[in-house]
């Protein structure tokens, strides 16, 4: 390793290899801090060119990487491997290019979400995927993990804003497919790589599609005295064909953290259930939908609808929707953010589901999710200095992806396979399906040098030999 | 022993007929009718090293020359039906062979509109539409078809079924191959069924034209109403003879959605464009509008893309191209999309069309569908390490390069 070290800091200089164990103890998790492993050497490159030196030389030595942008991954995606080395896009923060004429940005990987959306403000546009995370995630986590968030709904997630890519291969092999064009000629490299989880190699900078600003925003908060009420009328408005540019419900226990936390949105404490809906577009859309939406609550038996007044109070409604994650922090010391998708039209059976199956196992289960997508996120609290309740939460949380997947749903909307989920790959799909996801891994990465261990099951790939997380 | 032969051996005589290409060609073609039947039928070509082209109702292949050796055809007619239409969830899900128009008759009963809508010439299947990424005419509002396929079926080259994605509006569960699958026109293996996501049925539909003598002022009226909160389904801009004074450049604004705000969209545009008139047209010509991206008469025609800015210039650089070596240029745009078709006749004059393709080729900025050599020059086409990387995810999927391809591309 100490070669390695010295070849890597003379690409990269002291500053861009951090080899001193102690700095690398941030680096042993992302966001799911059930799985840890440290990494021999961080490497932060400052560009595309450093990266694929540096990955030219880890390719000589056969080293593992694995890719990390500002680690808020919540499936274990940029846990580090054994004898490997993390590269981290924490130095690649520029924004290269903004063209509001022609609605694209070319931003470096490290860029984080909302740097890019602040700077295309004053130009009345937008980087529309907002996940929760975005004050943190950086766009090459959302380009690789295919993120969404809130208004993924109406906007779609990352894959439908990407325009354009430039790659760093396995072998340090620079590919530059940053375009912008609006269609892929030939194949469509770019759109298979997103949501490829690091898998396929290093992202070094992303051109993104820039949309406008809506015009008019009106943001709902409808009360409700019981979660699947809540969940009926969002059902019913999708089966009704609507379309706000987002539904999002959060429930009684996370509303009580909420309210008890600096993200505080004012949400009712005593209901069981809200409904934040957004609604956009020109005034007469608006009004429509709001007028065909309020109906369509009171069916469910609301019990009141409260329209934001003005922009702060809107955004004091969205920051506590968006740091409900983090509150929960104040009603137990670990949480277990589980990610699950299912037809919307199942939206009632299986929250009722998820709430038995934490019952049953004694667990404390808050609910706060992307309902307009079907996109579920039981949240389960736990202590993980408590081996029989990590036990039963990680029993929970595959009984709950059984569950999802037997309706018809899918194993992760957002958060991705990572190492979590990497061995209920089996159950979503046959042998053949993982087979066919194996051999095209192979094409980008032939030596399976990039994330080992992830996304895929280790006996469908015949992976590198990394431990079972469930071992 | 011949293709027709060993074809009769593995599928039944309803599985089995002729086709004739384009070209004049005639092949064997054959259409299993089960997905055990494509994955034998895929083993057996990739075994006996048999090349086959893939196609539904074969409504592509009038159009497009075909470059490749064939030795069979294989066609998708004999998997046709809707799988599953879930009107409270916005998909469908249905078999490859199925037509296109079938489905959305089907989906537009339960209040949704299927896109891409669009043109229903030659019939088109899903499978087809999925594999040739085919825009349509409402592209502008509900984006390319790659956004909108949630997941397929596919067999590969070798006869392994898989699937990616599912019915889901969102799922990043694996790899998206199905977004590998749209546009790679049947190279990488067969779509044998996909699911989309389906859009709402518009209440009020309405299309609106005005005509525009000059050019940079019709250009001038797209880039004005691309910067209104108007969020028309379709913008387009139609030329049919470049040359001045030939013809007027048509501006057509297909509106559609609450009625209301159709009526707000309508007052908008017409405010902005200032003195141009726009003409209601009767709710028939909905029907014209789809088809028109198609080229009945078969003329030599090219896709252009260029950044949304540029597009204007690239198509005047085109024309001058055209002017100079005698052929006539008929422009179809979609200014905010940035991309256009372009239909080219010879006026008699000396250059052939391949002389027009390298002049066309020369142009910076443009990006030319369908040309092989203009991509060559143009720096276009992939080299390095992205053509290792397509060479080796093709062998992925098709080791033994049973998939013959209609276009050129890497
Ligand atoms: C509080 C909280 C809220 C969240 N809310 C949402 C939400 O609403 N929606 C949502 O989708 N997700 C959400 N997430 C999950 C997470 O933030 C996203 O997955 C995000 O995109 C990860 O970005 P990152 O920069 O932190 O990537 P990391 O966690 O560092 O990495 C994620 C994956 O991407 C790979 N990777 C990172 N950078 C690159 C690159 N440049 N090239 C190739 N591979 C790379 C890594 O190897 C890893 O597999 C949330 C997380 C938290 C903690």
């Amino acid at each position: 390793m100490k070669t390695l070290a010295r070849e890597l800091k003379a690409i990269l200089g002291q500053a861009g290899v951090i080899d001193d164990p102690t700095r690398l103890v941030p680096y042993e998790s992302d966001g799911l801090a059930l799985y840890a492993t440290r990494p021999e050497l961080v490497l932060l490159p400052r560009d595309t060119d450093q990266a694929a030196r540096a990955m030219a030389v880890l390719a000589r030595h056969g080293t593992p990487v694995v890719a990390r942008g500002a680690g808020t991954g919540l499936a274990g995606g940029a846990t580090p491997v054994e004898n490997g080395v993390l590269i981290s896009t924490a130095r690649m923060r520029d924004i290269l290019e903004v063209d509001p004429e022609d609605r694209f940005a070319r931003v470096q990987a490290g860029v984080v979400n909302t740097q890019l959306s602040e700077v295309c403000r004053g130009h009345g546009l937008m980087y529309a995927p907002d996940p929760s995370s975005q004050m943190a995630c950086t766009i090459g986590g959302n380009v690789a993990n295919n993120s969404g968030g809130p208004h993924c709904f109406k906007y779609g997630a990352t894959s439908r804003h990407v325009l354009g890519l430039v790659l760093v291969t396995h072998a340090g092999e620079v590919i530059d497919l940053s375009g912008p064009w609006v269609d892929p000629q030939g194949l469509d490299l770019v759109g298979l790589f997103v949501g490829s989880e690091g898998t396929f190699g290093l992202a070094t900078e992303v051109t993104v599609k820039l949309v406008p600003r809506p015009p008019v925003v009106e943001v709902l908060l409808a009360i409700f005295t019981e979660l699947e009420a809540a969940c009926d009328a969002v059902s019913e408005i999708i089966a009704a064909r609507l379309q706000p540019s987002a539904l999002e419900i959060l429930d009684r226990l996370t509303i009580e953290a909420v309210e008890q936390s600096v993200f505080a949105a004012g949400y009712p404490k005593e209901a069981e259930a809200v409904l934040l809906i957004e609604l956009e577009g020109v005034e007469t859309e608006v009004s429509g939908s709001q007028q065909e939406i309020s109906a369509i609550l009171n069916k469910h038996g609301v019990l009141s609808t409260r329209s934001a007044r003005d922009a702060s109070e809107r955004r004091d409604l969205w920051a506590g929707r968006k740091g409900a994650f983090g509150a929960m922090g104040r009603i137990a010391p670990d949480l277990y953010v589980a990610d699950a998708v299912v037809p919307r039209t199942k939206l009632r059976a299986l929250v009722r589901r998820t709430v038995e199956i934490c019952r049953e196992r004694n667990l404390k289960l808050a609910n706060v999710f992307h309902a307009g997508d079907g996109n579920l996120h039981p949240n389960i609290c736990y202590d993980r200095r408590d081996p029989d309740e990590v036990r039963r939460v990680l029993e929970a949380g595959r009984l709950i992806l059984e569950t999802c997947v037997e309706a018809g749903g899918s194993l992760t909307g957002e958060h991705g396979v990572g190492l979590e989920k990497r061995e209920e790959m089996e159950i979503a799909f046959a042998p053949e399906d993982l087979e066919t996801m194996c051999r095209v891994r192979d094409a980008w990465d032939p030596d399976r040098r990039m994330n080992p261990g992830k996304l895929l099951p280790m006996r469908a790939c015949m992976e590198l030999r990394t431990p079972s997380p469930r071992a | 022993m011949e293709p027709s032969a060993r074809l009769e051996q593995l599928l039944s005589a309803a599985e089995i007929g002729t086709f004739r290409l384009g070209d004049g060609r005639e092949l064997p073609l054959a259409a299993p009718a089960s997905f055990g039947a494509w994955s034998e039928l895929l083993s057996l070509l990739s075994r006996d090293g048999l090349r086959a082209l893939p196609l539904g109702n074969g409504s592509k292949l009038e159009r497009r020359p075909v470059h490749s050796e064939i030795d069979v055809l294989v066609s998708t007619r004999n998997l046709a039906g809707i799988l599953q239409y879930e009107p409270g969830d916005g998909t469908v899900t249905a078999l490859a062979g199925t037509e296109w128009h079938a489905i959305e008759a089907v989906v537009s009963a339960g209040s949704h509109h299927l896109t891409p809508d669009v043109s229903p010439a030659g019939a088109p299947t899903l499978g087809g539409v999925v594999a040739s990424a085919q825009a349509g005419i409402d592209r502008l509002r509900w984006g390319p078809l790659r956004d909108n396929v949630l997941g397929i079926r596919f067999v590969s080259g070798d006869g392994r079924v898989a699937r990616s994605g599912g019915a889901l509006v969102k799922n990043v569960t694996g790899y998206d191959l199905h977004r590998l699958h749209c546009g790679a026109e049947g190279s990488l293996g067969v779509v044998l069924e996909a699911s989309l996501r389906l859009a709402p049925q518009p209440s009020e539909r309405r299309i609106l034209r005005t005509r525009i003598a000059d050019r940079s002022e019709a250009w001038q009226a797209c880039r004005t109403l691309g910067r209104l909160d108007v969020q028309p389904w379709t913008l387009c801009l139609r030329n049919e003879d470049s040359r001045p004074g030939q013809s007027p450049w048509e501006l057509t604004l297909l509106l559609a959605g609450r009625q209301a705000v159709v009526d707000w969209e309508q007052r908008e545009a017409e405010a902005a464009v200032g003195g141009a008139s726009f003409e209601q047209l009767p709710a028939e010509a909905y029907d014209d509008l789809r088809t028109f991206a198609d080229n009945p008469r078969g003329r030599p025609a090219l896709g252009l893309q260029a950044r949304p800015s540029q597009l204007e210039a690239r198509i005047e650089q085109a024309l001058q191209a055209c002017t100079a070596r005698g052929w006539r240029l008929e422009t179809r745009a979609h200014p905010r999309i940035a991309s256009a078709l372009l239909l080219f006749e010879p006026l008699g004059g000396e250059s052939s069309f391949e002389e027009l393709e390298l002049s066309l080729a020369r142009i910076e900025g443009a990006r030319w569908r369908d040309l092989p050599r203009a991509q060559a020059k143009n720096g276009q086409r992939l080299t390095g390490p992205a053509a290792e990387l397509v060479r080796r995810l093709r062998a992925s999927l098709d080791p033994r390069g049973v998939f013959a391809r209609c276009t050129p591309h890497g």
